[in-house]
């Protein structure tokens, strides 16, 4: 029983966890209610793929790619593209890790909350009135000048 | 409930149907797969005599597909700069946190901020912390670590290592000593002089691509440099300069960030 | 000398795939630099370059339309093609190219006025974003390389979050957003070229092309085709994908969306049509099958994103929901999968970064004067902003689909291809979603033309009003960077549809006959 475990898991085994680990992160991902694990799902997500490419990678008695004078035949090592993409992979996803952390620290800032259901609701609505951005200082902005213009005019200029 | 119930349904169903698919995958290991022998065998043999390095994964990466390098070190600096544009420099949160930061000062011209007083602040990324213990064992590591950085980049290409390692390391001593003093850290770059820092290392790459394609021969072939070496050397001389880019960007984008998150660590203990 | 200029003109002549990218990426990186030194440097320098990958993408099209098999294969650093990554030139992929550069192009003039008064930081990492999103952009149309898509579709994403987080406040969620779904879907796209590489162990497209045509009954070839059309679907907002879409382009940065809706959601489709139709072939059962999906799927979106278009007031919102419904014309088209049908696919892909490129830049400037996005405040709008109008009129005939703009003859091919299919359910879609079209986009036009005027805040009374006398007199309705690319992109779309008989017969004939 444990041989035919260890068989198909050292044959194919390994895609399949791979495989659950990356739907498992997926799930995650969309279930999830904060922000803060979504990206960590993400990351799990990612070293999912970086696995999987390397299992592609490897050869039964292999060395490492590094010529080392004594091994001789191709067969004898790792076949080095599964690790040259992957590494450029695992940068990729470090700098997208980056990125998302910098956005949940400025959407800690802006709306005080990294919970989805808090940013949907009028909880983080609420805070969003109190300060104003870019565009909303615009339309603000709008409001002083009517504001103004009623002054001048006497009149309100939503009534046209 | 329900959409978590059907979510669960359909990624069920695909990964039942990636794992069933694994029946069709080359077995793990076996050295006779497809992915092992069609081109993976070319570059084994023939990585020393065309690139000149004994480390396939380093030539394969550097040379043979040194252009989806070129744009990985690339978005090392995108993800840097990304990080510096939303945190450091934000005039419109400069002006709400007047109540904090009150002085802002031009260091080579970016807009920085400083505390009125440090030690109000409840941070702890912005004191230096630690006692005599840390601050001793730091001194001893941070040399020893950027010279280890130094080996890693000259010996990538011939051994295990190379730029990105080479960056991080780097970077490691730099934090350590900002982690350790403070702001009064005697060796310390502005965020927004670490990026452009991090774009000249990334154009740096550019450029030997640029001294390949001036002297005639395409894009990033370093045997086209002009230099008056041999083909072997050249590529040698070809990897180094390219992974010299890379260090230089992957150290300062990660001192970038570093320098962005300090700037605004504090804000998640208020209120 | 003039030896000296010939010389240079040989090796631009014959560099030309990748000075195309090259150039605004050595612009990018250096931006920074230059901005420290002179803030303006680095933006002219960018635009600069922008401007060079245009003309590069032009000569590249006319340079590949005469050469042999209308193809160039470029080879980076000399190491030839299973081996090395190569660029793979062909007419459909240098005239995107060139769309992409000229919209690019346009988005930095035009972004001038909104980064007047920003620090050298913001601007210079703003024009940075600009140019690695276009270098990203016209890379992932250029490659023939799988992996090499992938390192280009990252920076392209990467860049664009950045620029949907610089829209201000609200765009901070949406940015979040639109990273994980594109995570997700870069992550399906590596999964898929993960097991394509299994199959064949290659990473080069014609490559893996050839390779794959004897293993088209494995079943892994289902897996694949789902993780492309998931990958490609989330990337290109298609229907069941889109829930990133319509937040990140209504609050993305407003000199950036432009480029963001007009060119970022066209490249992935243009790289579906290549998987299916150029690597995989389309005469094999399970393309078929995967096409069909896809557009089913589109159908289905372009009656979603219609009816959902019609609920908003929200102007940037409307477009981006209509770009749902647009992008499903594209996935029917890949979806009818005959000549006529892909034809029709890439006309829209062309026209509609046309239209889309032009709305949005109207909105853009409507915003910086009035700061208003709301359809029902745009009541006589065509007596203060003229042009601006002209082009919105323009934009909304060529999405509804009236003759002599582009958008009524990559419809029509999209009809003949479904008459040719006998897939006549698909020809009713499209006269009902051109109709929800119509009933959206002329509610718009009613609300400039005919509307009662609306009061609105001046940028110019206002500017008048602080700095008095002294204020600058304005001749034009928008300052002139920001007028010149709406009144191209008004022309453009009219001109898409005079000129669209060429570039079906001279680029996606010559390109297309070989598939079919």
């Amino acid at each position: 029983m444990l041989e035919t475990v260890n068989t198909f898991l050292a044959a194919r085994g390994i895609y399949c966890l791979v495989f659950i680990l990356f739907f498992l992160a997926v799930y995650g991902m969309i279930t999830c209610k904060n922000y803060m694990k979504k990206m960590m799902c993400m990351n799990v997500m990612q070293v999912a793929v970086i696995l999987f490419f390397l299992c592609f990678a490897q050869k039964r008695g292999g060395v490492i790619p590094i010529l080392d004078g004594v091994t001789e035949a191709a067969s004898g090592y790792l076949n080095p593209i599964p690790h040259a993409l992957m590494l450029t992979a695992i940068v990729v996803s470090l700098g997208t890790t980056g990125v998302a952390l910098a956005l949940l620290m400025r959407m800690t800032e802006e709306y005080g909350s990294v919970e989805e259901d808090d940013l949907l609701s009028g909880k983080a609505r609420k805070k969003k009135e109190e300060s104003a951005d870019e565009a909303d200082e615009a339309e603000a902005e709008k409001e002083a000048e009517k504001e103004e213009t009623a002054d001048v005019t006497g009149k309100d200029p939503d009534e046209t | 409930m329900k959409y978590k119930i059907l979510t669960l349904v359909v990624l069920i169903i695909l990964c039942g149907a990636f794992c069933a698919g694994t029946a069709y995958l080359p077995e793990i290991g076996d050295p006779q797969s497809v992915p092992n022998n069609h081109i993976s065998d070319y570059y084994i043999e023939h990585s020393e005599e065309d690139t000149a390095s004994p480390n396939i994964v380093s030539g394969t990466l550097a040379d043979y597909r040194g252009y989806d390098t070129m744009y990985e070190t690339s978005v090392m600096f995108v993800s840097g700069l990304v990080v510096t544009l939303l945190l450091a420099v934000n005039q419109k949160k400069d002006q709400q946190k007047k109540r904090k930061y009150d002085v802002t000062e031009k260091v080579m011209g970016a807009e920085l901020l400083r505390p009125v007083e440090t030690s109000k602040l409840k941070g702890i990324m912005n004191h230096p912390f630690g006692g005599i213990i840390i601050d001793v064992s730091a001194r001893l590591i941070v040399p020893f670590s950027m010279m280890y950085a130094m080996y890693v980049l000259a010996a990538g290409e011939a051994s295990p290592g190379g730029g990105f390692q080479a960056g991080a390391v780097l970077a490691l001593g730099m934090v350590l000593g900002r982690l350790m003093k403070g702001e009064k850290a005697s060796f310390k770059i502005p965020g927004a002089v670490a990026v452009l820092l991090a774009g000249i290392g990334a154009f740096f790459y550019v450029f030997t691509g640029w001294l390949s394609l001036f002297n005639g021969g395409m894009f990033l072939e370093y045997g086209a440099m002009p230099f008056p070496i041999s083909y072997h050397h050249l590529h040698e001389a070809g990897i180094f300069m390219i992974e010299a880019g890379v260090t230089l960007c992957v150290m300062m984008t990660i001192v970038g960030i570093m320098e962005a998150l300090l700037k605004r660590e504090d804000f998640e203990e208020k209120d | 000398m003039r030896h000296d200029r010939e010389v240079l003109l040989i090796m631009i002549m014959n560099h030309l795939p990748v000075l195309a990218v090259v150039v605004p990426l050595s612009a990018a990186l250096l931006s920074l630099l230059l901005s420290r030194i002179n803030k303006n440097l680095g933006k002219a320098v960018v635009i600069l370059s922008l401007v060079f990958a245009f003309l590069d993408a032009v000569g590249l099209t006319a340079q590949v339309l005469q050469a042999e098999g209308h193809l160039i294969r470029y080879a980076m650093g000399n190491w030839d093609a299973p081996i090395g990554i190569e660029f793979y030139v062909d007419p459909i992929n240098a005239l995107l190219a060139c769309f992409i550069t000229f919209i690019a192009m346009c988005a930095s003039i035009y972004s001038l006025s909104f980064l007047k008064d920003r620090e050298w930081l913001q601007s210079g990492g703003y024009y940075t974003l600009i140019a690695l999103l276009t270098v990203g952009l016209v890379g992932m149309t250029l490659t023939g390389d799988v992996f090499n898509l992938y390192v280009y579709l990252e920076i392209s994403s990467l860049s664009c979050y950045g620029l949907i987080a610089l829209g201000g406040k609200r765009s901070i969620p949406a940015a979040f957003r639109y990273l994980l779904i594109g995570t997700i879907g870069a992550s399906f796209y590596l999964l898929g070229i993960g097991l394509m590489y299994a199959m064949t162990g290659s990473l080069n497209m014609a490559d893996m092309g050839e390779l794959l045509q004897s293993q088209m009954d494995n079943p892994l070839m289902y897996l694949v085709c789902a993780s492309l059309i998931g990958a490609f679907g989330i990337k290109m907002a298609q229907f069941p994908f889109h829930a990133w879409q319509p937040d990140a382009y209504a609050y993305s940065h407003p000199g950036a969306s432009p480029l963001i809706s007009g060119a970022m959601s066209k490249v992935p489709a243009l790289a579906m049509i290549r998987f299916f139709f150029f690597i995989f072939g389309v005469q094999n059962l399970v393309i078929v099958d995967a096409t069909r999906l896809i557009g089913i799927l589109g159908a289905l979106g372009m009656i979603f994103g219609s009816v959902m278009a019609l609920n908003q007031t929200d102007f940037r919102r409307m477009l981006a929901y209509s770009s749902v419904a647009q992008l499903g014309y594209i996935a029917l088209g890949i979806g009818i999968g005959n000549l006529y049908g892909v034809t029709g696919s890439y006309l829209h892909i062309l026209n509609h970064l046309f239209m889309k490129g032009g709305l949005f830049f109207a909105i853009g400037a409507i915003q910086y004067r009035f700061g208003i996005v709301n359809i029902n405040q745009f009541g006589q709008l065509h007596k203060k902003m003229p042009f601006t109008c002209f082009t919105i009129t323009m934009g909304a005939l060529a999405m509804v689909g009236i003759p002599p703009t582009g958008g009524f003859f990559s419809k029509w091919y999209l009809m003949m291809g479904a008459m040719d299919k006998h897939l006549y359910i698909y020809m009713a879609v499209l006269v009902l979603s051109s109709l929800l079209n119509a009933i959206y986009f002329l509610r718009v036009l009613e609300k400039i033309f005919i509307a009662p005027e609306a009061r609105l805040a001046d940028r110019f009374d206002k500017e008048a009003r602080r700095d008095g006398a002294a204020a600058k007199k304005h001749f034009l309705e928008v300052p002139a960077v920001m007028l010149v690319p709406i009144v191209v992109f008004g022309i453009g779309i009219v001109a898409m549809g005079i000129f669209n008989s060429q570039i079906v017969e001279f680029v996606a004939q010559t390109a297309l006959k070989g598939v079919f």
